[in-house]
């Protein structure tokens, strides 16, 4: 079993500047993507707090949640958004994904029609996203692949031509969970240019938000 | 590989051709014999047109020709397949649309005239340039000028046969002819006066195959049949036309087949100018030579191919673009044999003329001909007479025509040599079958080919030829395709792709023209044509014009446009139709084109009204903001009519105020630089103002963020907390923003006017914004929240919402944010009384107060599963009291998941495993511990006796008893007779009979069996023959350590109880059976026939019967046999010793070997070696010698055993020989020798 560090407490230690190392710090918008029941919300809560529940809840509206990883000497701050799958829901997604700087679109591999959504979610978002959005293909439900509908090669082909990272996952056994975010932090651009704010550019947390949180620390 | 492009060099030489001016130039560099001959030749005054542009308005004939029966060009499947579109706008499939095939009606109606009045014969060789000659098989030669009209003819008189080739020169003043019997003539073309008639240039009794002219002038070549190629220079001095002709190649060296001098005619343009270059054709080679200056051999290759094929050669001037980008113009020689064409390059390097292969082309079928038609295609006729057109670059064919019809001639009769008494080599005969080198001829990009009275033309058609050919024919779709294909292929080369542009409104007129009774005929591509080249102008004004009635399917394929983003703009007067029919049809597409349109184009009165009437949001959103540049308008209009049933439009809202306060466009788009500050300005004031414009006065304070807020909390907190990431948000008059739209998120969202959920959501928020320092921390604000985060009910609190809680409160904390206002035990206790367990761990962490952290994952259902992982975590850190947290809530974790604890337990604290099990078992709770111990058992943990009887106890109290038999079955650690004890006081029989036979007390287990069974069968119940089944088996297991008296005991009685029982009927015979291989059947039969009740009872018995009955046999007949075989044996031992006994002995002496007496003199022992050494026994004794070797000469006794069993020496025989009254040694019996 995978376990990630708690959000609250490596965010802090890595963005001190005293230390002598040269860690750079980015924070990057996720969006996470697919119809409903899928997992999305199971897939991020294995990434961040490492739970599962069997019986998920139903997402309403958009979760936020937040998870700091380090790759290389970077620390990387994801802040996702965890949209619902609801068809009411929607219309909503442009909301989340048009500052985004990463998606992940998630179908669950038992289900066509989830893949065929998964397309139409890949489509608008090459469409109406940044054009730099990073978009990951995730096929969840991967230890369910005795009983899968949507092919492994399938999914890659398509992944393939359409410039996706792709990987099949599972939210239960943990299973490829944090390397799809690991995967999508690699290949997001990590320029520290502070004057570049473009919308394919992570944020980088400025000094001034840094010094404070230092001085709370301290306290 | 070099590419092949067209040269612009092509059509400037050809047009050049016509000019009298070059004609005067390069006649002014001919050579000094020739130069008296261009004196008395004046040029034509009256410029000819060029052929090609001349016929090329025979167009009309193809119908004639279609009505004759040539069928028109059929494109073949490969052509569909290919879609690669060529470079100089020819579209990909032909269609049918590429050759143009033309029958020369004026010169075949002379033809057959001449045949028919003259008695010319038919044609039998032609030749194309400024003119066309066509010989006749009788000797005849007409000359026709372009217009069809015959110039002169010409008649030989010296009986030479056929005419088998003509040749005009460059200029075309001057024809060659060659006939089958040799002669060579020499013919003005202006009058058709005979200039020289040359008898004697090539080997005396052949014919003529070939005359070219080279590049110089005053050079022509020729080859005869003997395969001999001879030049012929011609000369004119003092006057008198002369010629002299020498041999280059002797026929006996190699038989040339085909000549093909290189003209390039680009006026000293070309290194290769100099040089006369003639490249030629054996049956299996082929050459380069230059034959001026000097003669020389460039290169050769050889040339394979079919025996009846012929060599071809074929040079044309083609544009050559190397990898590296270097153009040049070379010429290109194309050679072909059987099914294969080879594509060289000619060029200078270095000084040196190199010939450079470029690439292979393999067709389907032999060929006939292979001629260039302009630079990039070839077209070839195989041997069915099909001619295909093939792309040289592409190596795919284009298109093919059948030309089975036009009666194509064969030159077979000249290679055979029939005129001349066919002198030829069999190998050039043969070859010569399929020859038609001076049937079909090409020039430019027409292919000529002579038929016995026809004369056919060949061409390809150039781009926009096709373009008009498929109009003509109203193919409009692939007109349009074709006319498409072009524009695009000319992307990169503005002149070419302008011309393009011009050709598709020509096409688009011609198109108004000629479809005006069907306007709807192939719209579709028409529009994608107009908009691919961008003339809107044209699509919206005569097209749209003539479409006045029926607009719908322009409107269809113009939305179509729209929605693929290929056009942003329309004509005013068509997006009113547009926007009208769409009304119509489905408001919802039409909302989808406003969104794509530019709104300049739209009627914005019509429009808009239209969007409101039919509820289009995001159409309305989009105008107002676009083109009304008002972004609050439709924000103040829309969210007054805003309930939480309506999604779409709320939706919409929150994404638009999502897109304003970010500085994006609505729907896509960015707002312009300029306006961004302004926009998000106006619009966060708008969402933040007390009341409406229209407000009354009832109206509740901020109307607009109060309705997104009642519409949907948590979307509405997700707007904002993006919009705080805003660079608007992160100054310090950011900040006070940020505060003031808090304070007012505060004040809408009050207990009487919001639930507790959108409240909580409100709270969670704002515990977000403080803790990531968003917020400015202030100590009411913060108490505020603390209330809600502390609360400890809420009604209808959802697992996620009270989760959500829980890390907004952790988040505050770990962030210090509380610290102002309280300290961590005042929080603790708090956060234990709103059961927010998971910051209570968290206090408690970091209080170092870990002996009671275990507490807050059992409290909290939802975190149940990872307590496990967090005591792995720990488990090695003293502080952390794991063990003794452990122990303290044993119970519970049991209850939680006993296999995980279990788990923990056995890996890290197996000592302990007693004192935990001692403790359950105090608490006297036994579920619990049997839920313990099973695991344990489960994990196969060492176990006491004890305690495997301990679970055996709780076993049989908390389990069927079928359960206990599998526990007991797959157990071995308890103790038997304790296990015995236990299982009997709880009654469970079946365990005990399994016990009793582990403990080889098998009696004690049948008893007990049978007392259970016999209370089954009282019961009647159902499985009491499976009982008895078992019971059998009990008793066949038990034959191994039972009596034998104890075991037939046991199966009497068992059988006893069995056999007159009704309801046991079934397995009777079974047990019988079984029964029968373990007691005696005599006792068996008997107990059968004591039995009563048996009714079916001799059916029963008859199988034990006559099993008896087999035994007995089987018994008798073994005794019989084994009577038999000792009989066999004794007899047998009898006859051996009898034969023994009657042997011979060869004894070398009479005397002992080791005492040396007599061996008579002790008659009773003697022992004998196979060497024939005779010994006392009592001596062999003495010696004391255990070897069996004769102790005089060594040899073995054993070795000759085989032969004589008195090798080993036997007392017992010899006893016997005693008994027999042996005294002496029969010495009778021949010596015989052992070895």
């Amino acid at each position: 079993m995978a376990t990630t560090p708690r959000s609250g407490g490596a965010s802090g230690a890595a963005q001190r500047p005293n230390g002598t190392s040269q860690n750079k710090s980015c924070q990057f918008k996720l969006v996470l993507l697919g119809e409903s029941a899928v997992g999305k919300s199971s897939l991020v809560l294995r990434f961040v707090k490492g739970q599962f529940h069997e019986y998920q809840e139903s997402t309403i509206g958009a979760a936020f949640l937040t998870q700091t990883i380090c790759i290389e000497d970077t620390v990387v701050k994801f802040e996702i958004w965890d949209t619902a799958g609801q068809e009411r829901y929607h219309s909503l997604a442009p909301m989340y994904y048009r500052g985004a700087q990463a998606a992940i679109v998630v179908y669950d591999i038992q289900n066509q029609d989830s893949f065929q959504r998964a397309k139409t979610w890949v489509k608008e978002l090459h469409k109406q996203a940044s054009p730099n959005i990073v978009i990951a293909l995730a096929g969840n439900k991967a230890d369910l692949s005795n009983i899968r509908v949507v092919e492994f090669d399938e999914a890659k082909q398509y992944a393939e031509e359409n410039g996706l990272l792709f990987m099949e996952t599972s939210a239960k056994t943990g299973m490829n969970v944090n390397d799809i975010f690991l995967a999508i932090a690699k290949k997001l651009p990590k320029n520290d240019g502070a004057n570049n704010q473009g919308a394919g550019a992570g944020r980088r947390l400025n000094e001034n938000e840094t010094n404070r949180q230092t001085n709370n620390c301290c306290k | 590989m070099s590419q092949l492009k067209a040269p612009s060099l092509q059509s400037l030489l050809e047009s050049d051709r016509g000019s009298t001016d070059s004609l005067l130039a390069e006649s002014l560099q001919l050579d000094f014999e020739d130069l008296d001959d261009a004196e008395f030749h004046i040029p034509p005054t009256d410029v000819l047109p060029s052929l090609e542009t001349v016929l090329s308005e025979f167009e009309a004939d193809s119908d004639v020709a279609s009505e004759v029966g040539v069928p028109h060009a059929t494109p073949t499947p490969s052509i569909a397949e290919d879609s690669g579109v060529r470079g100089d706008g020819r579209g990909s499939g032909g269609g049918g649309s590429i050759m143009r095939y033309t029958l020369l009606h004026g010169i075949s109606a002379q033809l057959a005239s001449a045949a028919e009045r003259v008695n010319a014969g038919a044609s039998s060789a032609c030749a194309v340039s400024a003119y066309i000659a066509v010989g006749t098989s009788h000797g005849h030669i007409l000359n026709f000028d372009v217009t069809q009209t015959l110039r002169w003819a010409h008649q030989d008189k010296h009986s030479q046969g056929a005419v088998s080739t003509l040749a005009f020169n460059v200029e075309s003043t001057r024809l060659l002819a060659g006939y089958a019997r040799g002669l060579v003539i020499m013919l003005d073309t202006q009058t058709g006066d005979v200039l020289r008639e040359l008898f004697d240039v090539i080997t005396p009794n052949t014919g003529v195959l070939h005359v070219k002219w080279t590049s110089y002038s005053s050079l022509a070549l020729c080859a005869d049949a003997g395969g001999s190629v001879w030049s012929l220079n011609f000369t004119r001095k003092l006057g008198i036309r002369g010629c002299n002709s020498r041999c280059l190649f002797s026929g006996a060296r190699g038989e040339v087949c085909a000549v093909e001098p290189l003209i390039m005619d680009s006026q000293g343009r070309h290194e290769l100018d100099q040089y006369c270059i003639v490249a030629l054709a054996t049956l299996s080679k082929y050459f380069i030579v230059t034959v001026r200056p000097r003669l020389k051999v460039i290169k050769y290759h050889a040339l394979q191919g079919p025996a009846d094929c012929l060599p071809l050669l074929a040079w044309h001037l083609v544009l050559i673009q190397a990898a590296d980008t270097t153009r040049s113009v070379d010429p290109v020689i194309v050679v072909g044999r059987g099914n294969q064409l080879f594509f060289h390059q000619l060029f200078m390097a270095n000084g040196r003329i190199t010939l450079l292969y470029l690439r292979h082309v393999q067709l389907q079928t032999g060929l006939l001909s292979a001629h260039w038609l302009g630079p990039k295609s070839v077209a070839s006729l195989d041997t069915s007479e099909i001619l295909h057109l093939v792309d040289v670059r592409s190596s795919k064919e284009l298109e093919c025509m059948d030309m089975a019809n036009a009666g194509l001639v064969y030159g077979s009769a000249q290679f055979k040599g029939l005129a001349t008494g066919g002198n030829v080599s069999p190998a050039f005969a043969l070859a010569g079958t399929n020859a038609c080198y001076n049937s079909i001829v090409s020039r430019g990009t027409q292919l000529y080919v002579l038929g016995a009275r026809s004369l056919h033309i060949i061409g390809v058609r150039s781009w926009s030829e096709r373009i008009s050919y498929l109009v003509k024919n109203h193919r409009w779709q692939e007109a349009c395709q074709l006319a498409l294909d072009g524009y695009i292929a000319s992307a990169e080369r503005p002149r070419k792709r302008a011309q393009a542009k011009e050709r598709i409104i020509a096409l688009f007129g011609e198109y108004i023209a000629t479809t005006t009774r069907v306007p709807e005929y192939c719209l579709g591509a028409i529009i994608q044509c107009l908009i691919t080249v961008g003339e809107l102008d044209l699509l919206w004004t005569k097209l749209w014009e003539r479409l006045h009635n029926n607009s719908d399917l322009f409107l269809q394929h113009i939305s179509e446009h729209i929605e693929q983003d290929n056009i942003r703009t329309v004509n005013p007067v068509i997006s009113q139709a547009l926007v009208d029919y769409w009304l119509q049809h489905s408001p919802a597409k039409l909302e989808q084109l406003i969104l794509k349109l530019d709104w300049m184009c739209l009627d914005l009165n019509q429009v808009l009204k239209a969007v409101k009437r039919h509820n289009l949001y995001r159409a309305q959103i989009y105008l107002n903001t676009h083109a009304l540049k008002d972004y609050t308008g439709a924000l103040t209009e829309l969210l007054p009519r805003l309930t939480p049933e309506q999604t779409q439009l709320g939706n919409c809202l929150l994404v638009y105020v999502s897109s304003c306060l970010a500085g994006r466009g609505y729907p896509s788009g960015d707002i312009p630089m300029e306006q961004v500050q302004q926009v998000k300005h106006d619009v966060l004031r708008c969402l933040t103002s007390q009341h409406s414009s229209a407000g009354d006065v009832e109206e509740l304070p901020y109307p607009y963020l109060r309705a997104l807020l009642a519409f949907d909390t948590r979307e509405t907190l997700n707007v904002i907390s993006l919009a705080f990431q805003e660079p608007e948000f992160n100054n310090e008059l950011g900040y006070s923003h940020r505060k003031r739209i808090i304070y007012i998120l505060l004040e809408i969202m009050t207990p009487e006017k919001a639930t507790w959920s959108q409240i909580g959501c409100l709270l969670n928020f704002i515990a977000q914004q403080i803790s990531t320092q968003c917020l400015p921390r202030d100590k009411q604000l913060l108490e505020q929240v603390l209330g809600y985060l502390a609360t400890e009910h809420i009604t209808n609190e959802s697992v996620r919402q009270h989760s959500e809680r829980e890390s907004a409160w952790h988040e505050l904390l770990s962030n210090n944010c509380l610290a102002e206002i309280s300290n961590d035990m005042e929080q603790l206790e708090l956060a234990r009384r709103a059961r927010c367990f998971y910051v209570v761990e968290y206090l408690l962490d970091r209080l170092g107060r870990y002996d009671n952290i275990l507490e807050c994952y059992i409290e909290n259902s939802e975190r149940h599963e990872t307590v496990f992982a967090y005591m792995e975590r720990h488990v090695s850190t003293p502080e952390r009291a794991i063990y003794a947290q452990l122990s303290l809530h044993l119970r519970l974790l049991l209850q939680i998941n006993a296999t995980e604890i279990v788990r923990i337990i056995a890996l890290h604290y197996p000592k302990h495993i007693d004192e935990l099990l001692q403790l359950l078992s105090d608490s006297n709770d036994e579920r619990l511990l049997f839920s313990m111990l099973q695991s344990l058992h489960a994990r196969q943990a060492p176990l006491t006796s004890e305690q495997h009887e301990k679970l055996l106890e709780l076993y049989c109290k908390m389990q069927s008893p079928d359960e206990v038999y599998q526990f007991l079955r797959s157990n071995v650690g308890y103790r038997v007779e304790h296990a015995i004890s236990i299982v009997q006081a709880r009654g469970l029989t079946k365990a005990v009979i399994y016990l009793y036979e582990q403990q080889q007390s098998y009696t004690k287990a049948f008893e007990l069996s049978m007392e259970l069974l016999r209370e089954a069968v009282q019961q009647d119940s159902t499985n009491s023959a499976e009982m008895a089944k078992q019971i059998a088996e009990l008793l066949a297991r038990a034959a191994t350590s039972l009596p034998t008296e104890e075991l037939e005991h046991s199966w009497f009685d068992f059988l006893q109880f069995i056999l007159p029982n009704q309801s046991l009927q079934a397995i009777t015979k079974s047990m019988l059976h079984e029964a029968s291989q373990h007691i005696d059947l005599h006792n068996l039969v008997q107990l059968i026939m004591n039995t009563h009740n048996l009714s079916t009872s001799f059916g029963d018995i008859k199988d034990l019967l006559m099993s008896m009955l087999v035994s007995s046999r089987q018994e008798t007949e073994a005794l019989r046999t084994a009577a038999q075989i000792l009989c066999d044996d004794l007899h047998a031992d009898f006859a051996e010793q009898r034969q023994v006994a009657r042997r011979g002995l060869w004894v070398t002496t009479m005397r002992c070997v080791l005492c040396r007496n007599r061996l008579t003199e002790q008659t009773h022992v003697l022992a004998l070696g196979a060497c024939g050494h005779a010994m006392h026994e009592r001596c062999l004794d003495e010696l004391m010698s255990d070897s069996q070797q004769c102790p005089r000469c060594k040899v073995g006794l054993g070795t000759t055993q085989p032969l004589l069993q008195l090798s080993n020496p036997s007392q017992h025989t010899f006893t016997q020989a005693g008994s027999l009254d042996m005294s002496v040694l029969q010495l009778k019996a021949p010596p015989r020798r052992f070895c």
